[in-house]
């Protein structure tokens, strides 16, 4: 029996591949040069560290290999991507970016030109399992008479072709088959085209940030920029950094190291103290739901009324992708503080001088601190990719550290949140606990990644979705954080650790200050 | 029963040890024939290089990859 097709996002989960070793390779080298106050010359030397043999072993050319090695030195550094075929010597002026303070710029997310293979874009292809049989479905359902059988064998024209797919799905021997960029087809706001080389290039104008184009580039073409190194020099400089951490970050680092050892790993880097971000989720979850109550009240006092919703705020990727596609909806989605937000005006009234560092599964958060109305509320992110690499540069293994006891800060269900569906669920209950009653007809949709997201808002726009929800969940990525670009656990086992310790919270929903 | 311990050392954590944990844990086929057990540090790793370790039995093997865990467990379920 067949097996199921993957989707784009499915097809590498799971797997540990070439492209994932040699992008945190590349990480654990430049944290530990940064760690151990090497001078920056010392950076040249990284590809050569990363690619230490002379004969190809991933690409056709073992200098190209290091090319690459070194455009992700850049990226790791947080630094731009070279002009690609310009002269410019390897990695000039690292200073910049061995600095305390953010410099990370747009774009976030940049295609490594070396790296891209060009890969052909939305195209049907007939396969060498045609037949050339007698019925040739594929040439009479063609409208556009692209489909011809020559040599014994069908052949697409691709000049005529429109990719309706009608030919790939009659034929009786499933010999036609589509071919997309991976990179374009995780993409779900169309940010990936081709230059006209035919090399990926991201329209930044579109791009969200989202991060999934990185992981399901199998070249590892794609990368992200990193902000490891001025994090790094700025606990070296004795600044209060403080790390608040996503509530996915449990049964990020195996099984054997628990929430609490990893709190205390991160501590034992240098951070003057950790917060956990289900905190923030906590009075997201308050706030929304309130606002998912006025949504319904005035829903039921004019039934006729355009009816709202209420769009959840805490996916930066989802809430930036809806604005931007759908204005007229923008005003549903929220712009209460997300729970990174939250959590770090928490550490700030704590301490105020602290530089606070966001440690998720997202790369659109890059993007988000930029974008934020109160500048410097967060200083920097991180991923759980980023955070393994400098636990490794410093020999620090959270798996062994002493367990030390962490006061619990949040509920079950901001504990939850990284978890697809339990977002909406966690506010609806809320919505329902303001008024005291059921609400037995509230409704809310969960929708996972961009595509899907802006699907939903299509139909909710179109008037196809009825009755309208009262609260909508956006994810940008599917299964919901804990499929993030920057996360290390395989999905299934982090879901797992996130329901473990969530069902371990004190108290199963947040308290609104005044209870 | 084969014992398999598979190293949840950071090394391993972050280099393909969740991986191969998952890969063991969720393979129908192999319940009730392969024990397996997440377990500190082998401390077989260096940088990184030899991650994902792996116990089977007495053997370490290390930078182990899925398909050659496959083989491996294979021949000794055919031995």
């Amino acid at each position: 029996m067949a097996l199921p097709q993957l989707d784009i996002f499915e097809k590498m989960r799971g797997l540990y591949t070439p492209v994932m070793s040699i992008r945190r390779r590349v990480l654990v080298a430049v944290a530990r040069l940064i760690r151990e106050g090497k001078p920056a010359q010392a950076i040249e030397a990284i590809p050569y560290e990363i690619i230490t043999h002379n004969t190809p072993t991933y690409r056709d050319c073992v200098f190209k290999e290091r090319a690459v090695a070194r455009e992700r030195v850049r990226l790791a550094l947080g630094q731009d991507l070279r002009e690609f075929g310009a002269h410019e010597p390897v990695i000039d002026h690292p200073e910049p970016s061995l600095t305390d303070h953010r410099v990370v710029e747009k774009p976030y997310v940049a295609v490594i030109k070396i790296a891209c293979e060009r890969c052909p874009s939305k195209s049907y292809i007939v396969s060498d399992q045609c037949m050339g049989c007698v019925a040739r479905p594929c040439v009479s359902v063609c409208s556009k008479n692209a489909v011809k059988v020559s040599g014994g064998k069908s052949a697409i024209d691709q000049e005529k072709c429109i990719h309706c797919g009608r030919c790939a799905q009659v034929c009786p021997y499933n010999a036609i088959l589509y071919r997309e960029r991976p990179c374009e087809s995780a993409c779900g706001v169309n940010a990936i085209g081709a230059d006209s080389e035919g090399f990926a290039e991201i329209r930044n104008d579109k791009c969200v940030s989202c991060g999934l184009c990185v992981v399901s580039c199998p070249f590892g073409a794609i990368g992200e920029k990193s902000e490891m190194a001025q994090v790094l020099h700025a606990i070296r400089s004795g600044l209060p950094v403080w790390a608040e951490l996503a509530p996915s970050f449990v049964g990020q680092f195996g099984p054997l190291a628990t929430p609490q050892k990893i709190l205390a790993a991160v501590r034992a880097l240098g951070f003057a103290g950790t917060a956990e971000v289900a905190y923030g989720a906590d009075i997201a979850i308050l706030e929304e739901g309130e606002k998912v109550l006025e949504v319904y009240r005035a829903r039921l006092a004019d039934p006729t009324a355009p009816q709202t919703f209420v769009g959840t705020s805490c996916c930066p990727s989802w809430v930036r992708a809806a604005r931007q596609a759908f204005p007229d909806l923008a005003h549903c989605i929220q712009d209460s503080s997300t729970p990174m937000v939250e959590t770090a005006k928490r550490i700030k009234a704590t301490d105020p001088n602290a530089k606070v560092v966001f440690i998720g599964p997202c790369v659109a958060k890059k993007a988000e601190v930029s974008e934020l109305r109160e500048a410097r509320i967060v200083d920097f992110v991180l991923t759980y990719e980023e955070l393994g690499a400098i636990f490794q540069a410093a020999g620090v293994d959270p798996a062994e550290i002493p367990d030390e006891a962490v006061p619990a800060e949040a509920s079950t269900a901001g504990r939850a949140y990284p978890v697809a569906g339990n977002v909406a669920q966690a506010i609806a209950a809320a919505a329902r606990h303001h008024a005291g009653e059921p609400l037995v007809d509230l409704v809310h949709r969960t929708a996972e990644s961009l595509a899907d997201c802006l699907g939903l808002l299509k139909e909710i726009q179109q008037g196809k979705l009825k009755p309208v929800p009262h609260l909508v969940e956006g994810m940008g990525c599917p299964k919901g954080c804990i499929g993030g670009p920057g996360t290390l656990a395989p999905l299934n086992r982090a879901k797992a650790a996130v329901a473990s310790f969530a069902k371990a919270a004190p108290m199963e929903m947040p308290k609104a200050s005044e209870e | 029963m084969i014992q398999i311990k598979v190293c949840c050392g950071l090394n391993c954590a972050a280099h393909g040890g969740q991986e191969l944990l998952a890969l063991l844990e969720e393979s129908g086929d192999l319940t009730g024939r392969v024990e397996v057990a997440p377990v500190p540090c082998l401390h077989c790793c260096q940088e990184g290089e030899q991650s994902p370790v792996v116990q089977i039995g007495d053997e370490i093997h290390t930078r182990v990859s899925s398909e050659q865990l496959q083989e491996t467990l294979e021949q000794l379920m055919k031995g």
